[in-house]
């Protein structure tokens, strides 16, 4: 039953969501500042960011229940700005699932198409129960949303959102209330159910996993601006800022200044860069696991980096083993191997921790 | 493991439960066997008759004051819980600071003793030179009624998650639809209690009705209080049994209406 609206011709090559220059200012406080950003037909976007960086507060832009207070909204190459929610062709998946409580599970979810008056009531029937099978809670219509677990609620929540076949869904962290083994489930499901549908996604998170194992593209929010748009990938391989690389996974930061011969850092000497041309302050990031550590310095590989350190601690987590050093200058450093632990390595030794400077990146200042 | 004999306080308090019933219903139980008194005093008992109930029905004077009564309750509870809607809907679209002086001027009223709002209101009434009757009446008891309804409808639109008036929006509701669809049902049972209090109210208020009503405007309870002058007959026992029956038909009725709910399982709690 539900497929892809076909757009009008020329709107079918535009963006599904078009932001120029979008900000949005409360009194004093601005939440959004100069967002620029195209989503595209058919994809998961995913807008990432610790709470507070503004990534609500632009979804809702999208939805139309906050107008932006500078800047251009188009959606499937239509203007938005002034269209109120009722008359944009999006829906929403709230965070508390909003369903009303005083329908049941069939009318919440066939509420839109009664409301719209834009089908026979056999034909509403008819689209709820497809919507049921679709989120696969066939049978369930006759009951009250009360008598509804937390993952049948979002189950219902999602099938009434996309009963009207809108040409975009907005996800506000839809997975947050469910429970850690759930969650994992309604991560793949959803998905599925985006493939199966066709319809844009754009899911709210601060979950950084979460937007890793959904997205086909992640805008990561900080401070009212997205700071970088990328495949998941992207984001995690090549970070654009250290906030990013410090959201985004785990990472360990040498900070110094950059010059030909690599990153001089005080207290520790030159370290090599990924690649040369880099110059002036800047942080060079090292994911943990890229990390290797060893006792003796003949063991070190050519080419490679490598630190002294003090290994003090050691933390099995069962598919990997976590080290955490302390370097020469006190700063702390994390390797994390998979596989069999190095032999001979206790807690309180001296080891060099090392690294493929390709598999390191220079973040400037 | 539970105990099969029951410690004296425990045993005391059931007692006391069964006092606090007792005392409140002791009452009524009287009126409702003195109706039937033969007797023409109420307080010497005659021998059952119904012959009260004869009276009661050619009290011409009793029974208009019981419509205007009636007509006064209705119309101020429907306009206190209307206020009281409006005033919520509102509340919930002000800032935080608005919102805390509004609801305190909405609910000053409450802790004002009732007999200097009838005096101002009188005054206000006089400087208007408004004559005085069924529209003062209502407007009184509307003073009195208003910061209940209010009470009510505020206390259950506050608890309504937010964003189910978004998801209204969301799924295509103009602000009437969603009005209509959503926030009125879910509104529905905390309108029908102000309704009801509000009514009850008003049919019993006697302090600010004494200032605002009329010639010919004589509300029951004023009626009732100028008898005690020339002494009370068991007539007023028959009115007060009826109106216990219909208090007690109304309640009877809601509370099935719950009862069907929830053995139906259509609870309407969300979360």
């Amino acid at each position: 039953m539900i497929v892809h609206k076909s757009p009008a011709a020329p709107a079918a090559a535009a963006p599904a969501v078009k932001l120029t220059g979008v900000g949005k200012a409360f009194g004093r406080t601005h939440a959004v500042r100069g967002v620029t950003l195209d989503i595209r037909q058919n994809e998961f976007f995913s807008i990432l960011g610790p709470s507070g960086c503004g990534k609500t507060t632009l979804m809702r832009m999208i939805t139309g229940f906050e107008e932006p207070t500078e800047g251009e909204i188009a959606l499937g190459g239509v203007p938005a700005v002034g269209v109120p929610p009722h008359k944009r062709d999006l829906n929403m998946l709230f965070q508390s699932y909003a369903l009303f409580p005083h329908l049941s599970v069939h009318d919440n979810i066939a509420f839109e198409l009664k409301v719209r008056r834009s089908r026979p009531k056999e034909a509403i029937s008819e689209a709820v129960r497809e919507a049921l099978a679709l989120v696969r809670l066939e049978g369930f219509g006759d009951r009250a949303v009360s008598q509804l677990s937390g993952g049948q609620r979002q189950r219902v929540a999602i099938a009434r959102a996309l009963i009207g076949r809108p040409s975009l869904l907005l996800l506000d962290e839809p997975l947050g209330a469910l429970d850690k083994k759930l969650r994992a489930e309604m991560q793949l499901e959803l998905k599925k159910i985006q493939r199966e549908v066709g319809v844009t996604f754009v899911m709210v998170t601060h979950d950084q996993e979460e937007a890793l194992t959904m997205s086909d593209r992640i805008a990561v929010m900080h401070g009212g601006r997205v700071i970088q748009v990328g495949t998941p990938e992207q984001i995690y391989e090549r970070p654009a800022t250290r906030f990013v690389a410090e959201f985004i996974g785990t990472s360990n930061f040498l900070t110094g200044k950059a010059d030909g011969a690599g990153l001089r850092v005080e207290g520790l000497g030159t370290v090599p860069l990924p690649e040369g041309g880099f110059t002036g302050a800047g942080h060079l990031a090292v994911r943990p696991e890229n990390v290797r550590i060893c006792s003796g310095e003949s063991a070190l590989p050519p080419g490679w980096a490598a630190l002294p350190a003090t290994l003090q601690q050691v933390v099995y987590l069962g598919s990997a083993t976590r080290y955490h050093l302390a370097l020469v200058d006190g700063g702390a450093f994390v390797a994390e191997t998979h596989g069999a632990e190095p032999a001979g390595l206790l807690a309180g030794g001296q080891v060099w921790a090392h690294w493929d400077p390709r598999a390191s990146r220079f973040l400037a200042e | 493991m539970k105990s099969a004999v029951k410690s004296l306080p425990d045993r005391a308090t059931g007692w006391l439960a069964r006092a606090v019933i007792v005392f409140l219903y002791v009452p009524i139980v009287v009126v409702v066997v003195l109706s039937f008194n033969g007797s023409d005093v109420t307080y010497k008992w005659a021998g059952f008759s119904t012959r009260w109930y004869g009276v009661l029905a050619d009290d011409t004077d009793l029974l208009s004051a019981l419509r205007i009564s009636a007509e006064v309750g209705v119309a101020s509870a429907t306009l206190a819980t209307a206020g009281g809607l409006l005033a919520a809907m509102g509340m919930a679209r002000l800032g935080r600071r608005f919102r805390v002086a509004f609801s305190g001027g909405l609910f000053l009223p409450l802790v004002i003793p009732e007999i200097v709002l009838g005096v101002a209101l009188l005054a206000v009434f006089g400087t208007l030179r408004a004559d005085l009757g069924l529209t003062t009446l209502v407007l009184g008891h509307l003073v009195v009624t208003l910061p209940y309804a209010a009470l009510i409808v505020l206390g259950a639109h506050g608890a309504l998650d937010p964003a189910l008036d978004e998801a209204a929006a969301d799924l295509g509701c103009n602000a009437w639809q969603g009005f209509r669809r959503v926030t009125l049902p879910l509104l529905r049972q905390a309108l029908v209690a102000a309704w009801l209090l509000c009514f009850t109210i008003s049919f019993g208020n006697i302090v600010m009705s004494t200032f605002t009503s009329g010639v010919g405007t004589t509300t029951l309870p004023l009626r009732v209080y100028s008898l005690l002058k020339g002494g009370l007959t068991p007539e007023i026992n028959a009115l007060g049994t009826l109106l216990v029956l219909f208090t007690f038909l109304i309640v009877l009725g809601a509370g099935l209406r719950q009862m069907r709910r929830i053995l139906v399982g259509g609870d309407r709690t969300p979360g």
